[in-house]
């Protein structure tokens, strides 16, 4: 219990010494007011909250349940980790499913690009953080996924709905086709081929005026549900919805509409990321990052592990930049930027290679936080960049580390090899 | 006995230097066969030609037996495409086919497993998914259905984990099953390679300089299952080895090279006798 307490004043002490500069010094004018109570009171609860948890956890029993030793004696070989418990799924889902209600329009923006942003992340998490290929012009598939919206709308009145495969499909092909060069690449080679792709699709974007419409960009039309329009008059020959439904008109309602569809997708991505990861092709992307030369030996063929590691990756690019293009209802090619591609690689890179739930915090605390700190607008990405620094010091393996599946075994392994 | 490989020709030149010169030898089905020799005398090289990684310039390695009635594994790595394929499609399709597909994978597909001199684990992965991965092959993987979790890959998925863990009581490490294979010591990562390379059910099992590394004890240890393997697995193994007191113990086939060529075959005793042998380890008095 005193070890427990003693750390939690440690994680306070460290707390402290993060909120001290940001929430203690508060420019006025040009003279620098100190406010340390607010840092103190931060602290402290994070000191408490902490102490809590730890103890709480420990009484429930929550982590000491997973040893090595009971689990071996389970009486059949189980695939199995440590699955979460329901009890945190459910509330995991209540709190996102509610947390519109708190947030205002401003939150509800901020927390849609969060989830974007967690899209980008667990995508080029396959990528570099299971497949080991260091990608640095993800934002080449989130171009390729707004465009296919943008211009598929513009040109063919393509619907949102149709869009979202067809930018996904369309994305994947882009990635294969950046795979197949930089199949025989590793390292920082691979990180400058991928590095000029980017910039490619980019500047194709850019100059090519006639289609793309250049600099000035494409603008895009609200996604519909089943014909019902999100906004105040029908401008797409269907049903406004708040007519629909007789209430009252809310610019609110398309925000909503987003954030349950991109809960939705995000919530079916990590599903399928989880399992991609105890699935053979998971494995193999794990083992290719590992040791090529060994996966060869062992009857893998690197070059379809690659490629469908590229292909996934960029697909998952793509679905986010549809959203990207539906919220924005704008598109132009100064969204999509090297520093777009740096900042999603610090997002897993922060997050901790192939670990999803740290993509997850690391997306979550890189969206928010510059939210949060825009009252010091000018100090903002430096903080943003400090932050990074520290992390990366005290954690160079990022927030979570990547747990491995742990094996239950039988009690008795079977005596002959099948 | 009837041969399970057969090596013949085998020339393969790096620039100007003739690494091997008609390389000439046979392993026979459910024997332990020793290639020995010394230091850049072309062991490995050898190695490399017979499970994929290298092409040799000329020559053929056969593998007899197995599904489709042997395989002719300098084949399966593809070869350069020739004008004289423009008038045979079917030649011209083949070549095309393995050029785009083939590669070292391919002869492992068709029964050759092998192990690293210097050990190649997959070291951020935990023992259990080193010989997962191994599998790969033999269970479903399926993009699908691994995402909806089907019934199948469940069912072979647990195969797999069966099969793993049978290898895994044989070299006794079973205990170890969810550490990470890095941090394991290393005599402990010799054996999981070994253990790795035979969850691919290879019918030919090539093991480099498997004792290199380990004290007296421990090679004792490793030569009794190796010959284990061959007893009571039928498996053949080919081996290249330094300790010359676990070779003569354990081989049924000494293949002796030096400089690149085959200097002599036959029995330990015989091996033991030749002057040739005795000249390329010692070194000859001047005529």
């Amino acid at each position: 219990m005193l070890a427990r307490f003693w750390m939690a004043c440690r994680v306070g002490g460290i707390a402290l010494l993060l909120f001290a500069p940001i929430t203690g010094l508060v420019l006025s004018g040009y003279r620098l007011e100190g406010h340390w109570q607010t840092p103190l009171l931060l602290a402290a609860v994070v000191t408490v909250g902490h102490f809590l948890f730890s103890v709480l956890l420990h009484h429930l029993g929550g982590l000491d349940r997973l040893g090595v030793g009971r689990a071996a004696a389970l009486p059949a070989a189980t695939i199995g980790l440590s699955a979460p418990k329901p009890v945190w799924i459910a509330l995991l889902a209540l709190l996102t499913l509610s947390l519109p209600l708190v947030l205002g329009k401003y939150g509800l923006s901020v927390a849609i690009l969060a989830l974007i942003y967690i899209l980008l992340g667990l995508g080029l998490n396959i990528v570099v953080g299971l497949a080991g290929l260091l990608d640095l012009g993800f934002v080449a598939f989130y171009a390729v996924g707004a465009y296919t919206y943008a211009l598929g709308y513009h040109y063919f009145h393509l619907s949102f709905w149709l869009a979202l495969p067809l930018g996904a499909l369309l994305a994947g092909l882009f990635g294969m086709v950046l795979g197949f060069p930089v199949l025989r690449l590793h390292g920082d080679y691979l990180a400058i081929v991928t590095l000029g792709f980017g910039e490619i699709i980019r500047l194709v974007l850019n100059n090519w005026v006639a289609v793309t419409g250049g600099p000035n960009g494409v603008s895009v039309a609200f996604p519909t549900l089943f014909g019902l329009e999100f906004s105040r008059k029908a401008k797409q020959g269907g049903i406004p919805i708040h007519e629909f439904f007789g209430i009252d008109y809310s610019a609110n309602h398309r925000s909503l509409f987003l954030y349950f569809l991109l809960l939705g997708v995000v919530g079916l991505l990590i599903l399928m990321v989880i399992r991609l990861k105890r699935m053979p092709i998971g494995r193999a992307w794990e083992a290719l990052r590992e040791n090529e030369v060994a996966c060869r030996s062992l009857g893998i063929h690197h070059v379809t592990v690659k490629l469908s590691a590229f292909g996934l990756g960029a697909m998952v690019g793509g679905v986010g930049g549809v959203f990207f293009a539906a919220l924005q209802g704008f598109v132009n090619p100064s969204s999509f930027t090297f520093f777009e591609s740096a900042y999603i690689l610090a997002i897993v890179v922060l997050g901790g290679m192939g670990s999803t739930s740290g993509v997850i915090a690391a997306a979550l605390l890189l969206t928010v936080m510059p939210e949060l700190l825009r009252d010091f607008s000018d100090y903002r990405v430096l903080s943003v960049g400090m932050a990074m620094v520290l992390m990366m010091v005290w954690r160079p393996r990022g927030l979570r580390q990547r747990r491995r599946p742990f094996f239950a075994l039988p009690a008795e392994a079977a005596e002959r090899v099948a | 006995m009837s041969a399970l490989l057969t090596v013949q020709d085998l020339t393969i030149r790096f620039g100007g230097v003739t690494a091997l010169q008609q390389v000439d030898f046979t392993v026979q089905a459910g024997s332990i066969t020793a290639l020995i020799g010394p230091n850049g005398a072309g062991k490995t090289t050898v190695f490399n030609c017979v499970t994929g990684f290298y092409r040799a310039n000329t020559g053929s390695i056969h593998l007899h037996g197995g599904a489709n009635g042997g395989s002719n594994l300098m084949a399966l790595l593809g070869e350069s495409l020739q004008w004289s394929d423009l008038w045979q499609p079917k030649r011209l399709g083949s070549r095309l086919y393995h050029k785009m597909f083939g590669g070292p994978h391919r002869v492992n597909q068709v029964g050759v497993a092998r192990t690293f001199q210097n050990i190649r684990l997959f070291n951020a992965l935990t023992v259990m998914e080193n010989l997962l991965v191994a599998q790969h092959n033999q269970v479903d993987s399926g993009l699908l259905s691994g995402l909806i979790q089907s019934r199948r890959f469940r069912a072979q998925e647990q195969a797999a984990l069966q099969r793993a863990s049978a290898w895994l009581r044989f070299f006794d490490l079973l205990p170890e099953a969810n550490r990470l294979a890095g941090e394991l010591p290393y005599g402990h990562q010799r054996r999981l390679e070994m253990a790795r390379a035979l969850c691919t059910q290879p019918r030919l099992l090539c093991l480099d300089e498997p004792a290199a590394g380990l004290n007296p004890n421990e090679t004792k240890a490793l030569g009794r299952l190796i010959l284990t393997l061959r007893d009571r697995f039928d498996m053949t193994i080919l081996l290249i080895e330094h300790d010359m007191g676990m070779v003569m113990e354990i081989s049924d086939h000494l293949v002796v090279l030096d400089h690149g060529e085959v200097i002599a075959r036959g029995t330990p005793e015989e091996i033991q006798r030749d002057d040739r042998v005795l000249a390329a380890y010692l070194g000859s008095e001047p005529a």
